[in-house]
């Protein structure tokens, strides 16, 4: 028998079930926020060794923008299926027949509206905190965020006013109508989450996978060819080795030029990267300084 | 990286203006830890502000207002790694109306790095983050010597219930690391 060691990735493991375990214990009425990426996908796991064989004790939840990729999608159905866990999504679809959210340009990238549909979902379910997969490591605001991270009754995080959080003592108390979003992997780094799927032998979506794909290329940026975002007049299609490094609204999540086809290989890549996992990949980040901060204090996650 | 990696988190503290965020600014870019996009913004910024270097306490101050005052308000974590060990480090406030978040950092740190401005000398805030420190620190040995102390007692009196035989350490030979 060979001795345990204690590593890294076992510190980061047991850290976030505990948090998730407290969420359990704590709240009323929470729900995970679940979208089929690879950091909900290692939620997904934290999760069964947190609370398996019992079911877990909240309902996943997806706000679906209808522009993710179909790849991603069925990875989210199928886990949803495998686990025997509830699974509720709500589209963005539905708040623009309400009329709440408002879309002058249908091709546009719609993260910035996913604020209105996840605070709405929060309001139709009575959700009293909301877990996401939010890492640190990922954004600058992030960065600061508390893992624990309380949110006003319109949904809104005040960065200069955040709760003090002792130890691994966290401060679950809310009024009414208030919330907290909660983030377990908050201290993982890309790498961690990469070295975690190879660990646990998880399964993720294949576009995450080096694979032949239709771009164009607008400045520094490699832009998917899809049924939304189409070739310009003058614009040049043509076929790369790409691989996804983060996977959100088709129209605004750019894939990385890449071989890498094993969690190995990607291990390696990631190692020796020198453009942070959303600037390479998001350009909704890259609007303005504060992009994520100021969509985070309308309500985003 | 190997799959025996342990991890450290430690923080700097100290009085405002001593240093903090940009110790930790520079121990990133000597490790080569800073993405090329990353540095590409607080070069603008820096420049922007009419220094002739870049600044590299704007790396952890990620909030609007802090970019605007050139101060840090809340704690920044940033994350590197060494084939040996891995690292999450918090850059903490130094001002006074800020302190609750440097203990928020504090709490969870193994390790505190003091910064001191050799003109300056030990100020309030020096004193204060030192003696906060330890002051976790120490609240943080004794939860978890309580909760030692209590498992052992529970054990050992389970276990006499079963047979007579004593078993066991007693709490105060037991290290405990925090």
């Amino acid at each position: 028998m060979t001795a345990h060691t204690f590593t890294h990735l076992d510190a980061l493991e047991s850290e976030s079930i505990h948090i998730m375990r407290e969420v359990a214990a704590e709240c009323k009425n929470p729900a995970l926020l679940f979208s089929g990426g690879k950091d909900s996908i290692v939620m997904l796991r934290l999760a069964e060794k947190a609370f398996r064989p019992a079911k877990f004790p909240f309902p996943l939840v997806h706000i679906d923008t209808e522009h993710n990729f179909p790849e991603v999608i069925e990875c989210r159905d199928k886990l949803a299926k495998d686990l025997g866990e509830r699974l509720i999504v709500r589209s963005l679809e539905d708040s623009i027949k309400r009329g709440t959210i408002v879309i002058k340009d249908p091709d546009k990238p719609r993260n910035p509206y996913q604020s209105v549909t996840l605070l709405e979902t929060i309001a139709e379910f009575g959700f009293d905190a909301c877990m996401g997969g939010a890492r640190r490591d990922e954004e600058k605001a992030r960065a600061k965020e508390r893992i624990f991270s309380f949110r006003d009754e319109f949904g809104q995080w005040d960065p200069k006013n955040q709760r003090p959080e002792l130890w691994d003592i966290y401060n679950t108390r809310v009024h009414n109508g208030e919330n907290i979003r909660v983030f377990p992997i908050s201290n993982w780094t890309e790498m961690d989450i990469w070295e975690y799927i190879g660990r646990e032998k998880l399964h993720i979506p294949s576009i995450y996978y080096a694979h032949e794909r239709e771009v164009i290329r607008r400045g520094n940026t490699v832009i998917p060819v899809s049924h939304l975002v189409q070739p310009k007049p003058g614009e040049k299609v043509e076929v790369v080795s790409v691989r996804f490094r983060t996977v959100g609204d088709m129209t605004c999540t750019a894939p990385v030029e890449s071989t890498a086809c094993t969690v190995q290989e990607i291990i390696e890549e990631t190692a020796t990267t020198r453009i942070t996992e959303r600037g390479a990949t998001r350009m909704d980040d890259q609007t303005s300084d504060a992009s994520m901060e100021l969509r985070k204090k309308e309500g985003y996650f | 990286m190997s799959n025996t990696t342990q991890l450290l988190r430690f923080i700097t503290a100290g009085s405002v203006d001593d240093g903090k965020s940009t110790l930790i600014g520079r121990l990133l870019h000597d490790s080569k830890s800073i993405f090329e996009d990353q540095f590409s913004a607080i070069s603008k910024t820096s420049e922007k502000r009419g220094m002739a270097a870049v600044d590299l306490s704007l790396l952890t101050d990620g909030l609007q207002a802090e970019r605007e005052q050139g101060i840090t308000i809340d704690v920044a974590y940033r994350y590197f790694a060494t084939p040996k060990r891995k690292f999450i480090i918090g850059d903490t406030p130094g001002h006074e109306q800020y302190t609750r978040n440097m203990v928020t950092a504090a709490s969870t740190a193994n390790l505190v790095v003091i910064l001191i401005d050799a003109r300056k000398g030990v100020l309030v805030q020096t004193r204060r983050h030192t003696y906060l420190a330890s002051l976790v620190w120490w609240a943080c040995r004794t939860s978890c010597w309580r909760s030692t102390r209590w498992t052992w007692w529970i054990t050992r009196n389970s276990v006499s219930r079963r047979s007579s035989a004593s078993t066991g350490d007693s709490p105060r030979n037991s290290t405990c690391t925090t």
